[in-house]
């Protein structure tokens, strides 16, 4: 068991720090020089059962039995900050290595994901497995040393009456493993409710304001109870079911004690013991007991290790999308769907369904279609944020999957539908884009996209430390950074997704300005609601329940009279029907409006 | 309707927490004291077999009876171990079940600028790992400690009352091993915050490079580089390093000599048996007995190292149950008639940003009252004070001619249905988030909450209609159609007054307008409170509030507005301008006739 954690240990920082082992190294030298003052007891007892020991002896025995003692405490200090500093950089890279491999992974796996149980993942499950690596590992396997040289020793003096000491160890492990046995079950229990305790409280924190608005302690509060209730019940019967057992352990274990005294006073009166080496048994025996109960405790906390361990790794087993060994560089920025087909599930219906289409290099491509009909989707399949079910993207001649995300990434920028700003200040989300830009880049980028006002007017301006995902900021602003963001990167290839929804009109005018002189050295995709704001646009592709149904220029596809020339006509009428709902008086405004 | 926690008041202290498990902790403690000493009790009936084997004539029944009874108290301590365990456990996971309740609790009323500058995923570390984390003092070292005295003062008795010098000479690695210790422990409550702060900034670190991990993908940012994640990790491991040299030397020497004190009486019996001052069965008493004085103390110390830790987790738990919640007054009222919405010279700021700046205006019930105005000039403020998200600094807000601060909280907040500019779905079934406006709502009441929210014939479009189940964030619906589950469980709620921040944009202009025209309908006898980027959706509003920069910067009819509100007349024009304006139109010469 102690094995394996440290080989999964291994295994998932992807290194073997040298310093952990020597460490580990000087706690089995420990153990050796905790048990080594006992022979030396048992000599000074033999001496004195034997009525022929003097005061000299005692006190050499003690100065020899102190030596041990300063050994023991030198070989610790040696080992236990190897141990410490060894365990924490191994688990610091553990960490990394993990939160890269998210990374690698396809969106799709998020979305089955609860943000909570993966956070945790990362920090409560890890810690606890650095918490058993630093403090726990030297001290175990110090105290599992001692024991055994201990054992070894009664072996050589009697090897006989040394088995009657663990004649109940068997039973001993017994009871240990009817306790990790009946341990099992309800630590799979908490494991499970603790993870749905850690997402819904984080759902509860993230998703206050909305919980509130349908009352403090309502339908939400309910949900919550009832996770904590669960979790409060798994907790307790993680402790109780195999308590039964562990006392059972315990009790075997000393239980051996007095079988040590009956079956000594048994060989006494059989004449085949001597009470010296009954006695020298007796004291040695006591603390391979004692040391024995705490490590059969150790086990059971190694159960929580092994469980958090398991789930770590099942984050570092999903597979990653995969990298191709020698990434080619795409020739030129034209995109290009091969019958794409994609599901999100396997079982679901085809979120994408056998796409074919040239999205040409330069110029202005919009993407439109009712809702639901997969607009998203196709925009972030370019960005590969999933890999396709069948088919293939290429760029630049280049299929995606042959580029490499790390090239990919260098190609295309995107703005999404939700924004995300992480913590710190606007100059850092705004170089999330690029890490080396200057000032002078930043602001340039912010004032394209309207940003550069209102990040002035903040206390501090571009150095104004945002909350968690910008709280302080209001929708549009939030929009803008990160428009400035996906500018500033100043990829040729240029995705937005609905990209300024929240913006009001005078900012969002002069955002498509800024966008519209892309278009010249760009390849921008757009994904639009309005198809007035696109019917300028290179090309139109135009999607409906996954399918192309459609593409051209906005003339053509009217002229064709389908699903675009309907969309366009009850766009039209909604339009109009805003018109007709408003008074009259605003109609004869309306005319004189420029 | 709602029930009511329990309530845990104010913050808490390590005995406080006891308090809360009297009952449990107290007989837990009481049985673990009784099982420690039992402990010891074994030993008496060794000592007595020990002088019976070294009699002249040992006699063997004897020491049969004795074994005998050494494994009945045996048995019985044992016994007493698991009932306090259990029991330990019982109160300690209680304490801990009401602490997160009564955090949880609590963070169901404190206005919304507490999550401000506190990480959600520091809150969520804060009411699991730090609750959890009381286990170790509850459950273990409370008994522990108790314990922990029982057995050296039983051990000791015993010992002295067999032989005093001898007993003392087990005592004497003690107090090198607290000087120890003291030394291990010096400026170790500094180093522990320092511990905590770096295990929040990792937690954050953590939490944000999840929840934006689409943005992590598609920037190509790596997890070396992704914000101070990766110099937190090596500034953790960097500050083990410190700690663990500096330590470890006083901790190694501390459990050494704690479990050395058969080193002196060992070399001592012998030098006074060999002296005549001894005799063999309290030698041999020694040797057993000795060894098991300091242990529980070294229990004892491992958590005792934990406890600062504790501590700064009690700090942390208690920062939220001490925050200070919404003040609702003993004499709060539930206002008679017509609910209108009136804000009165308002003042708000967030943090140093002053968002609002005396903002009167008045929204009458039964009507549709539209806020307009740039991002930023504080709209959606004033829509997040009316549920007292916010606390504001100055002014006053009313709900039916009664400030919000005098409503009973539940019954302002069973009035208001309000529709965020993020919507925020929790993991569950499309139908269970719609139900959590009204729980008790029929299918067919669901069903025409979706239908009037453009939400119904998508919903049945999903693989298993309503009872899909939705990802956390509403994972793979696009923004559009949130936005109407969104607006489908508010309009499910039926309250008499409507907040909708920016409800429809990101919907698809068609839907926008079927959408439009159900509010209108469910409009009717309401008071609604419509914030729009979009002038057209609200230019027949029954009112027009324009806001520019925290102030209002006119209000009308649409056409007044027009007439004399420069900032309206902007907006309006920006707006015409934007609806005609075309992406990829500037270099393109005559591209308005396209427009057919």
């Amino acid at each position: 068991m102690i094995r394996e954690l440290m080989q999964a240990g291994f295994r998932l920082s992807g290194t073997r720090d040298p310093r952990l082992l020597r460490g580990l190294g000087w706690a089995v030298f420990e153990g050796l020089f905790a048990a080594a003052p006992y022979p030396l007891l048992y000599l000074l007892l033999r001496a004195v059962f034997a009525g022929h020991a003097t005061p000299g002896q005692a006190l050499g025995y003690g100065v020899a039995m102190a030596v041990c003692v300063a050994l023991r405490i030198a070989a610790g200090q040696r080992g236990m900050p190897l141990v410490f500093t060894g365990a924490y950089a191994m688990m610091g890279e553990a960490r990394l290595r993990i939160a890269d491999h998210l990374r690698r992974l396809p969106m799709g796996w998020f979305g089955r994901q609860r943000g909570g149980d993966l956070a945790a993942r990362l920090t409560s499950d890890i810690e606890l497995i650095e918490h058993l690596w630093s403090h726990f590992l030297g001290v175990f396997i110090a105290g599992l040393a001692m024991p055994v040289f201990l054992l070894a020793f009664l072996l050589w003096l009697d090897w006989r009456f040394a088995l009657v000491t663990v004649v109940t160890f068997p039973l001993a492990v017994l009871a240990l493993m009817v306790a990790q046995r009946a341990a099992a079950r309800p630590t799979e229990r908490m494991f499970a409710a603790n993870a749905t305790a850690q997402s819904a409280l984080l759902e509860y924190v993230q998703g206050i304001a909305m919980i509130r608005s349908f009352g403090r302690f309502g339908e939400a509060w309910r949900r919550l109870e009832v996770v904590l209730d669960e979790h409060h019940a798994a907790q307790l019967a993680v402790e109780s079911k195999p308590a039964p057992w562990l006392v059972g352990f315990g009790f075997v274990l000393e239980a051996g004690f007095v079988a040590l005294v009956l079956a000594g006073a048994w060989r006494l009166a059989g004449g085949t013991l001597t009470p010296q080496i009954l006695l020298v048994f007796l004291v040695l025996a006591l603390p391979v007991y004692r040391q024995w109960f705490e490590v059969g405790l150790s086990t059971l906390l190694l159960r929580f290790g092994r469980r958090a361990l398991v789930r770590i790794e099942a984050l570092l087993a999903e597979p990653a999308l995969p990298e191709p060994a020698l990434p080619q560089t795409p020739q030129g920025h034209d995109i290009v769907f091969d019958h794409v087909r994609f599901a999100y599930d396997a079982e679901t219906t085809l979120a994408l369904d056998d796409i074919s289409c040239v999205i040409p290099a330069r110029g202005l491509t919009a993407v439109v279609g009712p809702s639901g009909a997969g607009k998203s989707t196709l925009v972030h399949l370019i960005a590969r944020l999933w890999d396709l079910s069948e088919g293939a993207i290429r760029v630049g001649g280049v299929d995606l999957r042959a580029i490499g995300t790390e090239a990919l990434h260098r190609h295309v920028a995107m703005v999404f539908q939700d924004v995300l700003l992480f913590s710190g200040t606007v100059l850092d989300n705004l170089r999330i884009g690029r890490p080396d830009a200057t000032r002078e880049h930043v602001v340039q980028a912010a004032r394209r996209a309207q940003a550069h006002e209102f990040i002035e007017a903040l206390p501090q301006g571009y150095d104004t430390v945002l909350d968690e995902g910008g709280a302080s900021l209001s929708g549009g602003e939030r929009q803008r950074i990160s428009i400035a963001r996906a500018l500033l990167k100043d990829a040729p290839i240029l995705l937005l997704d609905e990209a300024t929804a929240s913006v009001d009109p005078s900012a969002e005018a002069d955002i498509q300005r800024a966008i519209g002189e892309l278009l010249h050295e760009r390849t921008v995709v757009v994904i639009a609601h309005r198809l007035h704001s696109v019917r300028h646009a290179d090309r139109i592709l135009v999607l409906d329940h996954g399918r192309l149904v459609e593409q051209g220029r906005h003339d053509e596809l009217l002229d064709r009279g389908g699903l675009y020339a309907v969309l366009w006509q009850r766009q039209q009428e909604a339009r109009g029907w805003q018109l007709a709902a408003a008074s009259p008086a605003a109609h004869s405004v309306m005319g004189e409006t420029p | 309707m709602a029930h009511h926690p329990r309530a845990l008041d104010g913050p808490q202290t390590f005995p406080g927490l006891i308090g809360l498990a009297r009952r449990e902790l107290g007989w837990a403690v009481a049985t673990a004291v009784l099982s420690a000493a039992l402990s010891v009790a074994p030993f008496w009936f060794l000592y007595r077999i020990a002088i019976e084997l070294f009699s002249a004539q040992p006699d063997l029944r004897e020491v049969w009876h004795l074994a005998w009874w050494a494994l009945g108290l045996l048995a019985l301590r044992w016994a007493l171990m698991a009932v306090s365990h259990v029991l330990a456990h019982t109160g300690a996971f209680a304490v801990q079940h009401r602490l997160r309740l009564g955090m949880a609790r609590r963070l169901g009323e404190v206005p919304l600028s507490f999550f401000a500058g506190r990480g959600s995923g520091s809150l969520r570390r804060t009411l699991t790992d730090d609750v959890n984390s009381l286990e170790g003092f509850l459950a273990h070292m409370l008994p522990d400690a108790v314990a922990s005295a029982a057995v050296p003062l039983a051990a000791l008795a015993l010992l002295f009352a067999a032989d005093w010098r001898l007993a003392l000479a087990a005592l004497a690695p003690l107090p090198l091993a607290l000087a120890a210790q003291a030394w291990m422990m010096r400026g170790s409550a500094v180093r522990m915050r320092e511990w905590s702060a770096l295990q929040k900034r990792i937690a954050d670190q953590v939490g944000e490079y999840v929840r934006g991990v689409h943005v992590v993908k598609s920037f190509g940012l790596d997890a070396r580089s992704f914000g101070e994640l990766a110099d937190a990790l090596r500034g953790a491991a960097t500050w083990v390093a410190g700690y663990a040299r500096s330590s470890s030397s006083g901790w190694v020497l501390f459990t050494g000599l704690l479990s050395a004190n058969l080193v002196v009486v060992a070399p001592l019996g012998a030098w006074l048996h060999a002296r005549g001052m001894l005799d063999l069965p309290t030698y041999v008493l020694f040797l057993l007995v000795a060894p098991a004085v300091p242990l529980p103390l070294l229990r004892l110390t491992f958590t005792f190292g934990e406890q600062m830790q504790r501590a700064e987790a009690l700090g942390r738990i208690n920062d939220v149950l001490a925050a200070p919640g919404l003040a609702e007054p003993a004499d709060a009222r539930v206002p008679e008639g017509p609910l209108d919405l009136e804000f009165i010279d308002v003042r708000h700021r967030y943090g140093e940003r002053l968002a609002l700046d005396g903002v009167s205006f008045r929204a009458e019930a039964g009507r549709l009252t539209a806020l307009v105005g740039a991002s930023g000039s504080g709209k959606s403020t004033l829509a997040r004070l009316l549920p007292r998200l916010y606390e504001f600094e100055s002014g006053s807000v009313r709900v039916g001619g009664v400030d919000v601060r005098e409503w009973p909280l539940d019954a302002l907040l069973a009035r208001l249905g309000i529709v965020f500019q993020d919507v925020f779905l929790l993991h569950g079934s499309v139908a269970e988030n719609l139900r959590l406006a009204r729980p008790d709502a029929s299918d067919a009441q669901v069903e025409a909450a979706a239908r009037a929210a453009q939400a119904h014939d998508f919903i049945m479009a999903l693989p298993q209609g309503y009872a899909t189940p939705l990802g956390e964030r509403g994972a793979r619906l696009s923004g559009g159609e949130r936005q109407r589950l969104s607006i489908a469980r508010a309009l499910l709620k039926d309250a008499p007054i409507l907040l909708l921040d920016e409800a429809t944009a990101s919907v698809d202009a068609e839907n926008e307008a079927l959408i439009q025209q159900a509010l209108d309908e469910l409009c009717r006898d309401r008071s609604v409170l419509m914030i729009a980027h979009r002038l057209r959706t609200v230019m027949h509003a029954d009112r027009i509030v324009v806001m520019a920069q925290g102030r209002v910067a006119g209000q009308g009819r649409h056409d007044e507005l027009l007439l004399d509100c420069p900032d309206y007349q902007r907006l309006w024009r920006d707006h015409e301008a934007a609806r005609d304006w075309s992406l990829g139109s500037a270099d393109r010469a005559g591209a308005k006739e396209a427009d057919r």
